[in-house]
């Protein structure tokens, strides 16, 4: 199942299509991946995305992209790393939340996200104007090799103030 | 509420220089509560009455006039009720705390760059089976969401405006025929004379306003109407040609039946 997916399965899938128990679930993939890393195969079964996927292990990344011609995989810019951990931590967010808090027009990068799936738009904000309201897809996740959202480090533990800033409860408020 | 009081000694000693006691005021070198007005006022006008009207040099007298007011608004003012917005001082601080909030805040998501660059490197050396190029084309197919259509319609848009030539016609609310027959009209109802502001001033609206003068001109330029100006700036009589001509008529019958 999780070779033919082409998106990384959830136990939760899996239990529905196999009738399993999520623990017996659980413990199937924990065992393979303790087999893969004792008998050293060039794959591994990786977390991301909300789910298991089969994986190549990363010494063997230089022949996989001289196959792909380099077409796999490509780095964002800052600014659109920038602009998806604003969204990442505050999402749903607003543009007009982004655009306060980078101090800059976020359209075009808005445009480019939504073009590549990072980001998804939510809903619209019950406030005068109806803006859309964006959060992070799948893809982010796989891009960025997270399993979840909450895998991301808390921001008060990166090295700042452990209050949550005055900034980040307006917006919270209000969305904007 | 303190009483306003003044000391003998005091006022004799600023009664001819008020200005300055103004200024000490300002300066908050004299409590004004401590200063009685009134008294001021007073002996002020004690020594006009006294002294001749001619001796009275009337630039003092002025000077006394605008210092005593100025000092009579200072003190009123104090004497308003107390502003309950924040001091200058405690605003100013917290725009610069904002400030510096702002700026922590974009420098949390500024250092998250490295934190993602460097998840995001890790992850460019993994290969996962989910993610073959085909399937993920494939994939963006499938999945057209809100999104997909929002940027759909905007391209489309987007793409018709730079071709679109068309200019949407409104429906035309006045035409110049109907105009002819409304002033026609109201030349009957007005027997023949109308000024021009009473054609023109009505509750028109621009394009109607133009209408009727382009029905005006054509009145003109068809020989049915004629108009004249007694004085420069005054209003412009429009007479309907006709009815001048049976004007003229009618004075003639009647003047020659007066004969």
């Amino acid at each position: 199942m999780l070779f033919i997916a082409n998106k990384p399965l959830s136990i939760k899938e899996i239990k529905n299509i196999t009738g399993k128990e999520k623990k017996e679930i659980k413990k199937v993939i924990e065992s393979l991946q303790s087999e893969y890393q004792l008998n050293d195969r060039p794959f591994f079964i990786q977390e991301v995305a909300k789910g298991f996927s089969f994986a190549t292990k990363p010494e063997y990344a230089e022949w996989i992209k001289k196959m792909y011609n380099n077409d796999k995989k490509y780095m964002l810019s800052k600014a659109s790393i920038e602009t998806l951990a604003i969204i990442a931590y505050n999402q749903p967010i607003t543009r007009m939340g982004i655009e306060k808090i980078r101090g800059v027009n976020c359209s075009s990068l808005l445009l480019n996200l939504l073009k590549n799936n990072f980001i998804k738009i939510c809903g619209r904000k019950k406030v005068p104007g109806n803006p859309l309201l964006y959060r992070v897809t799948e893809k982010f996740l796989l891009h960025f090799g997270l399993k979840n959202i909450s895998d991301l480090p808390p921001i008060d533990q990166l090295g700042f103030s452990n209050e949550k800033s005055q900034i980040t409860e307006i917006f919270s408020k209000t969305g904007d | 509420m303190k009483k306003d009081y003044l000391v003998n000694e005091t006022i004799e000693h600023y009664i001819n220089s008020v200005q300055e006691l103004f200024s000490k005021v300002k300066n908050d070198e004299i409590d004004p509560n401590k200063i009685c007005l009134l008294d001021i006022i007073e002996k002020y006008i004690e020594h006009m009455v006294d002294s001749r009207p001619n001796s009275v040099d009337l630039d003092i007298a002025a000077d006394f006039l605008v210092s005593i007011s100025n000092l009579i608004l200072w003190k009123s003012n104090i004497m308003l009720p107390m502003n309950r917005e924040q001091p200058e001082e405690e605003i100013e601080e917290i725009t610069n705390f904002s400030e510096e909030d702002y700026w922590a805040e974009y420098k949390k998501y500024h250092s998250l760059i490295d934190l993602f660059e460097d998840k995001e490197k890790k992850q460019q050396a993994i290969f996962l089976t989910c993610l073959d190029p085909k399937i993920e084309k494939d994939e963006k197919f499938q999945r057209n969401d809100f999104s997909d259509l929002i940027l759909a319609i905007e391209s489309i848009l987007s793409r018709k405006s730079d071709t679109d030539n068309t200019i949407n016609l409104k429906k035309r609310e006045y035409n110049i025929l109907e105009k002819i027959n409304d002033i026609e009209r109201q030349f009957e109802k007005s027997s023949g004379k109308i000024s021009f502001q009473n054609i023109i001033s009505r509750n028109y609206s621009r394009i109607e306003i133009i209408v009727t003068f382009l029905a005006l001109l054509e009145l003109i330029c068809q020989g049915k109407v004629y108009y004249s100006q007694s004085q420069n700036f005054e209003d412009i009589i429009f007479y309907r040609k006709d009815d001048k001509k049976l004007a003229t008529k009618r004075k003639q019958l009647k003047a020659n039946g007066k004969e």
